[in-house]
């Protein structure tokens, strides 16, 4: 037994496999998340919060379990693009605005210790996540990542990890930055998810296929490997650029609301 | 005795097709194993049902020759198809003397109107071929293959039986002798990069590491492996990476290197003072290499340098250069340019 998705090379099989290292993973956030809202907030939480959560956790478990995990693992690019624009996109800051309230009750008030406040701040953030997505998206990493269960469970928690540093700022109020307002935040999403839209230029023009494990795959889809990294691409630069445009227009109205309020 | 051991070779490369793991690999990016075979005879039926002699069909033709059969569900379509992708990108004029042939060795499932489509899947201009079990035997044993071996699939396959088949793909050029075998793995842009130097009439595309340059007539001899040239950054010297072989009964020397029109060349040794913390490189005169030994000039070591260079050469180049022996005289070798990060893998001892 795999006890994660990873690309092996076998042929491909609709018969249902088990990856426990997903459901521990997507168990430890939820315990971390419920540590870090504190006791009884859940039970506080509007109904929004609630749904949010569920929905993060649920497409974080769904994107990296079977059969999208192993299919993206393995054998498809342009699955692997999905279950990023999902993990990073999606499941990251749902996840994020379901713990918003209870983390403002719970540290509103008080000082981030510095090391946090500069992990948090927009600009680390942002490098971080660009970082982790240059690093992840190379040909040589993914080649010799993937195919191992620790390998390819690198990749997927840093995606993870790196989108909830990428998406902190822009959802959670806290630690306060003074200068980081909405138009700010506009400007923060669309800028720090540019790269992806290099990285996922550079898939659709690539004269060959990119990553061996793709292109070696046994085929599970009447496409050839190069079709597949065509639209890894295009969901890398729709499928990121639609998501980050809804999310900044839902802090620009937001805004305009709260403006309109305070007025 | 090259057959016999050919023949381990092959099956070596037996892979079950449908059967997970057995000698897949997985982000490969293999390179061309350097073999010698001539262009073998042998008669099968081609998908018209009409015989098709291989050695005079394809005879001065550059032929890739494959095994294997159209339900298998990984290593074929993936050969196949990245072939012919490359092929695709071949001049028509040169495309036309080239031959893909592909020989079904599971004679019970692909009749000849089922080989036809899955080619046709791939190119219509592949050649289909296919035989009796012991004509399919016969042409495996020929180019130095295990024969397939049909046995039941692993319990879920979708097929009740697999097929395990020599995977790699034979390129004979237009000498008539095969060079080179390409394993799975091989990638589109390693096709595209090999395929215009197989295309010139008995050419050759050096493995991985370049080179078989061979003194002495080969068995008692020198013969160098695994020959790097390393492309400097900046205005600095080149450096040269290699293993040599002394499997004859007389010891012999490096005496020189000689790299052309790229610019002086010399053999150098890294010294290290472990108590001053430095490393210098020396000039050296000659290099022993021991009657049945194995000298290798790798980083911190015995190495050549070529420099400053008088044109520039780039990642995935070769160039040619000339060992002066003190017994067997010169021996030309072909290296393969890699890059400073390519260093540690390339020279890695195995």
């Amino acid at each position: 037994m795999q006890w994660w998705c990873a690309a092996t090379g076998e042929q491909w099989t609709w018969t249902w496999r088990a990856y426990p290292g997903i459901w521990i993973f997507v168990a430890a956030v939820a315990l971390g998340a419920w540590l870090l809202a504190g006791r009884g907030a859940w039970s506080r939480a509007a109904a929004g919060g609630r749904a949010a959560f569920i929905s993060g956790l649920a497409l974080l478990w769904l994107s990296n379990d079977w059969p999208l995990g192993p299919v993206a693992a393995g054998y498809l690019a342009s699955a692997h693009a999905l279950q990023f624009t999902i993990v990073s996109m999606l499941a990251a800051p749902l996840i994020l605005v379901a713990l918003r309230g209870p983390v403002v009750a719970r540290f509103g008030e008080r000082r981030f210790p510095a090391p946090l406040r500069a992990l948090l701040h927009p600009l680390s953030a942002a490098i971080a996540f660009n970082a982790v997505v240059a690093a992840t998206h190379t040909s040589r990493v993914v080649d010799a990542l993937m195919p191992t269960g620790s390998g390819a469970f690198v990749i997927d928690a840093a995606w993870f990890v790196s989108a909830l540093l990428f998406w902190w700022p822009v959802v959670m109020p806290v630690p306060a930055l003074r200068f980081f307002g909405a138009p700010m935040k506009v400007f923060y999403l669309l800028v720090g998810t540019l790269f992806h839209t290099a990285i996922g230029m550079v898939m659709l023009v690539a004269e060959h296929p990119l990553y061996g494990i793709y292109e070696l795959a046994p085929p599970i889809l009447p496409m050839s490997p190069h079709t597949d990294q065509q639209l890894a691409g295009g969901i890398m630069e729709l499928g990121v650029f639609f998501i980050v445009v809804v999310g900044a227009a839902i802090v620009f109205f937001r805004w305009i609301e709260r403006d309109g309020q305070e007025a | 005795m090259r057959f016999d051991i050919f023949a381990l070779v092959g099956l070596a490369g037996l892979v079950g097709c449908g059967s997970p793991g057995d000698g897949r690999v997985v982000g490969g990016g293999a390179g061309a194993t350097s073999i010698a075979v001539p262009r073998p005879s042998f008669t099968l039926t081609d998908t018209d049902g009409k015989p098709f002699d291989f050695r005079a069909r394809t005879a001065g033709r550059l032929t890739f020759l494959m095994f294997g059969y159209t339900r298998c569900p990984d290593v074929c379509p993936v050969q196949m198809a990245n072939l012919v992708t490359a092929l695709h990108q071949v001049p028509p004029g040169d495309r036309m003397g080239i031959d893909v042939i592909f020989v079904s060795v599971d004679p019970d499932r692909d009749s000849l109107p089922v080989l036809r489509k899955w080619l046709d899947s791939f190119d219509q201009s592949v050649i289909g071929l296919t035989g009796s079990r012991a004509a399919l035997d016969s042409a495996q044993r020929a180019v130095g293959f295990a024969p397939a071996v049909v046995q039941p699939a692993a319990a879920g396959a979708p097929d009740a039986v697999e097929v395990l088949h020599a995977a790699p793909v034979i390129a004979f050029t237009a000498d008539d002798t095969a060079h080179v075998m390409f394993p799975f793995g091989t990638r589109q842009a390693d096709w595209e990069r090999d395929i215009p130097a197989l295309l010139q009439k008995g050419s050759r595309v050096q493995p991985p590491g370049g080179t078989a340059g061979v003194a002495g007539g080969g068995a008692g001899g020198i013969a160098f492996s695994r020959v790097y040239f390393v492309a400097p950054a900046g205005d600095t010297p080149a450096a040269v990476f290699l293993v040599a072989h002394n499997t004859g009964a007389q010891p012999d020397t490096i005496v020189a290197l000689d790299a052309g029109d790229l610019g002086p060349a010399s053999v150098h040794m890294t010294m290290t003072d472990e108590r001053a913390g430095t490393t210098m490189m020396h000039s050296v005169g000659g290099v022993a290499i021991l009657a049945g030994g194995t000298l290798r000039f790798a980083p911190g070591g015995y190495h050549g340098m070529v420099g400053p260079l008088r044109r520039r050469v780039v990642r995935g180049d070769r160039v040619q250069l000339v060992i002066r022996l003190a017994r067997a005289g010169a021996v030309a070798v072909s290296a393969v340019v890699i890059s400073y990060s390519d260093v540690d893998t390339a020279t890695a001892a195995r």
